[in-house]
């Protein structure tokens, strides 16, 4: 019986994961430039138009997981301290399900280079971080 | 020796600058795939979800460089290494006009999947062997190229032509998936398995099962075994 039971989970399976290889790919997120253009205007209030009721935040050594509210703060102690000079994106996909990600190179005005990464579903920021390169 | 110094130093900048340029595409890379095991995740889920609520699918990040997707009752582990390797010299690669050009190119970071029973992750069987997929390696201008099992060994062998990018992620994420899947345990031998000792029975018991892997190892039902 669970011999039965497991190998039907097995096709199932099988069968979703081949259906997978026949969705489009979707290389372009227009989404991402306009999130992007907020990052540049180095203005949390800006930005927390894209976050969502609760965000996994990663700015460098802190991490959180908070209200859109404590992550606007932090936001803003970031940008005081990391304010972006220039943000470009190098990798994004995105799910037919409304999910989607970005992966940007990020320069401060220093000089020093980050990476960001954005994770969103249904246009909203679920995961933020952003780390030394 | 004024000549030697300028010489270390000259490779020594040249081959650092490299590496770091190296270990940047590497992570970038590695982040790609963790994204792109997510938006498959976020895809076949609720597709799962609504024919059987008991299959888990999920992705757990276990450190910066290592993360797990867990479908059924298979793992893939995908595993950067920090380091940056350089191939073999006997390696078929290593006598491309590509290479030749620029050995520079030959410096690779290294990402590896591989394929654990469930269990082996849950009941912490440290006997138990895991199985490579694939093995990616990513050079400083973004070229890559693929080690693997049938069919995956022949998605990508054009190193001097290929660069990397999500959608060749989401093809390897998705062979590793259909090979795991398609790769089943056998159970051994009746008489290989007659006697153990009681060592291994103790073992058994401590940890749900006797070191399992796919090709020759079995696994031992146990009441948790309908959570799959």
């Amino acid at each position: 019986m669970l011999a039965i039971q497991t190998n039907k989970h097995k096709i199932m399976m099988k069968r979703i994961f081949l259906f997978l290889f026949f969705i489009p790919f979707i290389s372009k997120a227009d989404i991402f430039d306009d999130v992007v253009n907020t990052f540049k205007t180095n203005n949390s209030d800006v930005v927390s138009k894209y976050l969502n009721a609760n965000v996994e935040i990663t700015l460098l050594e802190t991490e959180s997981l908070c209200s859109k509210a404590q992550a606007e703060q932090m936001l803003k102690k970031f940008f005081d301290k990391y304010p972006s000079k220039s943000i470009s994106i190098k990798h994004r996909g995105a799910s037919a399900q409304g999910a989607k990600y970005a992966i940007a190179n990020y320069e401060t005005s220093s000089g020093l280079k980050l990476r960001l990464y954005i994770f969103m579903k249904d246009n909203l920021i679920l995961e933020l971080k952003v780390e030394r390169e | 020796m004024a000549a030697d110094i300028d010489k270390i130093k000259e490779i020594l900048l040249l081959k650092s600058s490299t590496k770091q340029l190296v270990y940047r595409n590497s992570k970038q890379a590695f982040d790609v795939f963790k994204s792109e095991v997510k938006l498959i995740v976020d895809s076949i889920y609720p597709q799962v979800n609504v024919i059987d609520k008991n299959i888990e699918i999920s992705v757990l990040e276990k450190t910066p460089f290592e993360f797990h997707l867990k479908f059924s009752g298979d793992t893939l582990v995908f595993m950067m290494h920090t380091n940056v390797f350089d191939f073999d010299k006997e390696h078929p690669l290593k006598k491309t006009k590509y290479l030749h050009k620029n050995s520079l190119r030959a410096f690779c970071g290294m990402i590896q999947v591989y394929n654990f029973l469930s269990d082996t992750i849950k009941y912490n069987r440290e006997a138990d062997a895991g199985f490579m997929v694939a093995r990616f390696y990513i050079n400083f201008e973004n070229h890559f190229y693929l080690e693997g099992e049938k069919p995956i060994s022949y998605l990508y062998n054009d190193f001097e032509n290929q660069v990397f990018d999500n959608i060749v992620a989401k093809k390897i994420i998705l062979e590793s998936i259909t090979f795991a899947l398609n790769f089943d345990l056998v159970a051994p031998s009746f008489n290989d398995m007659q006697m153990i000792t009681l060592e291994q029975k103790n073992q058994m018991s401590y940890s749900s099962g006797i070191p399992t892997r796919k090709t020759l190892g079995f696994s031992v039902p146990n009441e948790n075994i309908d959570n799959y």
